[in-house]
C-alpha cells in the first residue's frame, strides 16, 4: 500500500518489523527481500510517485518534481540526487555496473571487510542483474553522440565497449534523466517495489525521516514530517518503531540523520570520506548534424584510462557519452550574451563527452544551524590531475571522431579548433567555479569496515554502536564502488537482507 | 545583520567582510524604508513567492544581459519567463539558502561600488553591465565566480527548457 499525505489526517503511528528510509536502490531491495519473506515494513520517502504518465518530458518540470540539486559549500560542485519514489533508478542513465574484483579484494585487504569476495557477492549481483533484466547494449543502438565517443577513442586505438542496461523495449527517446514515459528503463517502480507491496509493505511517500532513537544501545523509533506535496513543507508527523532499522536515505541524506539523531558515530566518522566521482564534460561541434538528445543518452564507454587495484581500488578516468536536454546542456556552455545564444543555436550539432574521474575519499558533510547539510570537497591534487588528463583525452577522440572545434566545460570560454591547442587545459586549470563540475555517485559518508574505532557500519552494514540500525546505500563505500553505483548498491542491499534473515532470531527474535 | 555564513558562498575577503555587510545592510535598508538616495525599485509584473521588487530588478536587469534579445534568434530571457523560473526555483529552497541567493544578489547589485564605481548594477548601461558581469565571470574570487555561475546556470535553464525557444536552437521537441 502506498499512503499518500493527502490521505492522511492526523500523526501517523506505525510498527513494524523493519522500518527502511529510502526507497531507492537498496531500499527497495530491502523493502522486497524483508516483505517477501514475510515481515512487516514500512519504508518513509520523501519524495513523491512517479509513473510512466507523470513523466511528461518537460525537463522544467521533471527536474523539480524528482532531483534534489545541492552545491558544494564553495559552489564549486553541483550535486544531482533523486528525490522521488524508487530514487535514482528512476532517473538515472540506466548504467549497470558491477563492482571490479579488485575493488572488492582492496576492501578485504586494506578495510578488514569480512565475507565480500567477488565470488560470494557474484549471487547478489546475478539477483539483481535478474530482476532488472539487464541486457548488453548492442552497437546498432548507439546514437550519433556515442558513436562519434566510439570511432573517435576506437580510431585511437582505446579500448571501450557499450554499457550493460536495465532497458528493456527501450524506444530511444532519450529522455532517461527525467523518468521513462514507457516503463521501458526497468527502475524500481517496476520491480522491487511493486514485489514489496504485493508482499504487504507499507509504503508512505512525502515522508521524511527526521531522527532515529535508540534504547538501550538498538534502534527503536524513526521520527519524522509528513510533507505537503505542493510546497513540501511540514504538515504532519510520522512515527515508526521497529525491531530493525534500515537508513538507506542517501550518501548525503543518511549522514545527516544519523548527525541530527546523534547516534552511531563513535567512531566520528559519520559525514567523513566523503567520495563524490567528479564528473566535468567536453562539447564538441560537427558539420554534420548528431542531435544528440535522441537515443540512448549514455550507451558507450572508454575505460582506457581506468585502473584498478588490489591497493587502491578504482582510480584513473573514464570517458562516456552523453547528451541531453537543451535546458541542461545550455548550462554547459561558456560565456555569456549573444556569443552563448548562438553557440546553442548550434546545439544539433554538438556532441559531449563525460569525463568521470574516480577520487579518492577527502570531502564531509556536516550540518549547518538548520540541521541541513553542508557539502565540503576540495579537490586533491591527484583528482585534479585526472579530470584534466580526461578532458584532454576527450578532447582528442572529438578531434578523432572529426569535431571541427571542441569546447572544454569553462565559464570563460575556452574553444580550439586543434589538437596542437590542448595546452588551454593546464593554462587554465582546474579553479573552483572556473568550470562546470557535478557529481550524481556520492559515497563514503557512514562506510563500512572492520574496525569501529575507523568505520561507521560493520561488514554486514549493522551499525558498531547501534545495533539493529543498518545503513545500506552509497555511504558505505570506503571507495568507489564502481563508475556506477546502482547495481552495486542493489547487490550490498541483497547481501545485508541475506544476513538479516539468516540472523533473524537476534533480530526478532523466534516470532517468523 | 548577523554573521551567517553563505552555505555556498564565504566573504570576498575578510578586509572587505564589513564593507560587503555594510552596503547590504545600506540596501536592505534603503529597500524597506525608501530612501530617496535609492529610487525605488518596480513592482514585478507578476506576483512572485521568493523576489522581492529589488531583488526581480537585479535578477531581470542580470538575465537580460545573460541572455538577450537579439543575435542569433530575436527572443531574449525577459520574452521568456526565465525570472518566473528563477522565483519557482529558489522559493522551493530551503530558508538559508534563499536568504544566500537574496546576498548574492544583494552583493551583484551593490559591488559595483567596490570597483568604485558609484551606480547600481541595475542602472548601468548594457554596456557597463556586461563588462561588470564580466568581472564576476573571470573573477580571482571563488565567492563571485560561484554566484555568477550559480545565476547564469538556473536563467539559462530556464530559458533553453522553454518551448518558445525549441525552434530558435533547432531543437524538435520531446520525443513523441
Amino acid at each position: 500500500m502506498i499512503v499518500h499525505p493527502d490521505a492522511i489526517t492526523g500523526p501517523v503511528h506505525e510498527q513494524a518489523d523493519v522500518c527502511i528510509i529510502g526507497s531507492g536502490s537498496a531500499g527497495s531491495v530491502i523493502a522486497m527481500e524483508m516483505a517477501m519473506a514475510g515481515y512487516s515494513v514500512v519504508v518513509l520517502e520523501e519524495g513523491g510517485p512517479f509513473t510512466g504518465p507523470d513523466f511528461n518530458k518537460k525537463e522544467r518540470d521533471m527536474l523539480a518534481a524528482m532531483y534534489r540539486q545541492r552545491y558544494s559549500d564553495d559552489l564549486s560542485i553541483l550535486f544531482y540526487q533523486a528525490n522521488c519514489l524508487g530514487g535514482g533508478p528512476v532517473i538515472n542513465m540506466a548504467d549497470c555496473v558491477r563492482t571490479p574484483d579488485a575493488v572488492f579484494y582492496m576492501w578485504e585487504k586494506n578495510f578488514g571487510i569480512k565475507d565480500i569476495s567477488p565470488a560470494g557477492m557474484s549471487s547478489y549481483f546475478d539477483k539483481a542483474e535478474a530482476i532488472l533484466k539487464t541486457d548488453k547494449i548492442k552497437d546498432t543502438q548507439l546514437n550519433r553522440n556515442n558513436r562519434v565517443l566510439k570511432d573517435g577513442s576506437t580510431s585511437l586505438g582505446y579500448r571501450g565497449d557499450t554499457f550493460h542496461t536495465n532497458r528493456g523495449h527501450c524506444v530511444e527517446c532519450g529522455f532517461c534523466p527525467f523518468g521513462c514515459p514507457y516503463d521501458s528503463k526497468q527502475t524500481t517502480m517496476l520491480n522491487y517495489l511493486p514485489a514489496a507491496l504485493a508482499a504487504g509493505a507499507r509504503l508512505y511517500v512525502y515522508a521524511r525521516a527526521d531522527l532515529i532513537e535508540q534504547q538501550g544501545g538498538k534502534a527503536w523509533r524513526v521520527t519524522g514530517s509528513l510533507l505537503n506535496p505542493a510546497t513540501k513543507r511540514k504538515k504532519g508527523v510520522v512515527e515508526v518503531r521497529a525491531k530493525v532499522i534500515v537508513l538507506a536515505a542517501n550518501t548525503i541524506n543518511s549522514a545527516q540523520i544519523l548527525l541530527n539523531s546523534g547516534i552511531g558515530n563513535e567512531s566520528g566518522l559519520v559525514g567523513k570520506n566523503l567520495l563524490v566521482q567528479p564528473h566535468t564534460m567536453v562539447s564538441a561541434l560537427f558539420d554534420e548534424e548528431l542531435k544528440g538528445y535522441r537515443g540512448i543518452p549514455q550507451a558507450y564507454f572508454c575505460d582506457e584510462f581506468e585502473h584498478v587495484d588490489e591497493d587502491i581500488g578504482l582510480s584513473g578516468f573514464r570517458l562516456e557519452g552523453g547528451f541531453t536536454t537543451p535546458g541542461l546542456v545550455s548550462t554547459m556552455m561558456p560565456g555569456f550574451g549573444r556569443e552563448l545564444k548562438e553557440r546553442m543555436t548550434r546545439y544539433n550539432n554538438m556532441a559531449n563527452v563525460v569525463v568521470l574521474v574516480y577520487d579518492q575519499p577527502c570531502g564531509q558533510v556536516t550540518l549547518n544551524q538548520y540541521g541541513r547539510p553542508v557539502i565540503s570537497y576540495q579537490m586533491a591534487d591527484a583528482t585534479r590531475a585526472a579530470m584534466m588528463a580526461g578532458m584532454r583525452e576527450a578532447a582528442q577522440v572529438l578531434f578523432a571522431a572529426g569535431a571541427r572545434e571542441v569546447m572544454f566545460p569553462h565559464e570563460v570560454p575556452a574553444v580550439i579548433t586543434d589538437p596542437s591547442e590542448l595546452s588551454i587545459i593546464e593554462q587554465r586549470g582546474i579553479e573552483p567555479c572556473s568550470q562546470l563540475v557535478v557529481s550524481f555517485h556520492m559515497q563514503g559518508t557512514c562506510r563500512m569496515g572492520a574496525d569501529p574505532a575507523t568505520s561507521v557500519v560493520d561488514s554486514y552494514l549493522e551499525s558498531y554502536s547501534v545495533k539493529n540500525l543498518f545503513v545500506v546505500d552509497a555511504s558505505v563505500s570506503p571507495s568507489t564502488v564502481s563508475s556506477h553505483n546502482m547495481l552495486a548498491i542493489m547487490a550490498m542491499a541483497h547481501r545485508t537482507a541475506d544476513y538479516i534473515i539468516t540472523n533473524k532470531e537476534k533480530y526478532f527474535g523466534s516470532t517468523i | 545583520m548577523k554573521e551567517e555564513t553563505f552555505s555556498g558562498i564565504h566573504a570576498l575577503t575578510a578586509t572587505r567582510r564589513n564593507f560587503i555587510k555594510a552596503l547590504a545592510f545600506f540596501a536592505a535598508a534603503a529597500h524597506g524604508g525608501g530612501s530617496t538616495a535609492f529610487a525605488a525599485y518596480p513592482d514585478p509584473p507578476v506576483r512572485l513567492r521568493f523576489l522581492t521588487p529589488m531583488t526581480h530588478a537585479i535578477i531581470s536587469a542580470f538575465a537580460h544581459r545573460i541572455l538577450p534579445p537579439g543575435g542569433a534568434f530575436p527572443e531574449g530571457a525577459l520574452c521568456i519567463d526565465v525570472v518566473q523560473y528563477f522565483d519557482a526555483v529558489i522559493a522551493a529552497e530551503p530558508y538559508e539558502i534563499q536568504q544566500d541567493i537574496k546576498r548574492g544578489l544583494i552583493l551583484l547589485e551593490f559591488g559595483p561600488y567596490l570597483q568604485l564605481k558609484f551606480r547600481r548594477f541595475t542602472r548601468m548601461t548594457p554596456a557597463q553591465k556586461d563588462a561588470y558581469l564580466k568581472t564576476w565571470e573571470q573573477s580571482d574570487t571563488v565567492l563571485q565566480r560561484g554566484v555568477f555561475s550559480v545565476f547564469k546556470k538556473i536563467c539559462c535553464l530556464g530559458f533553453f527548457s522553454s518551448e518558445k525557444i525549441f525552434s530558435c536552437i533547432g531543437y524538435d521537441g520531446p520525443w513523441a
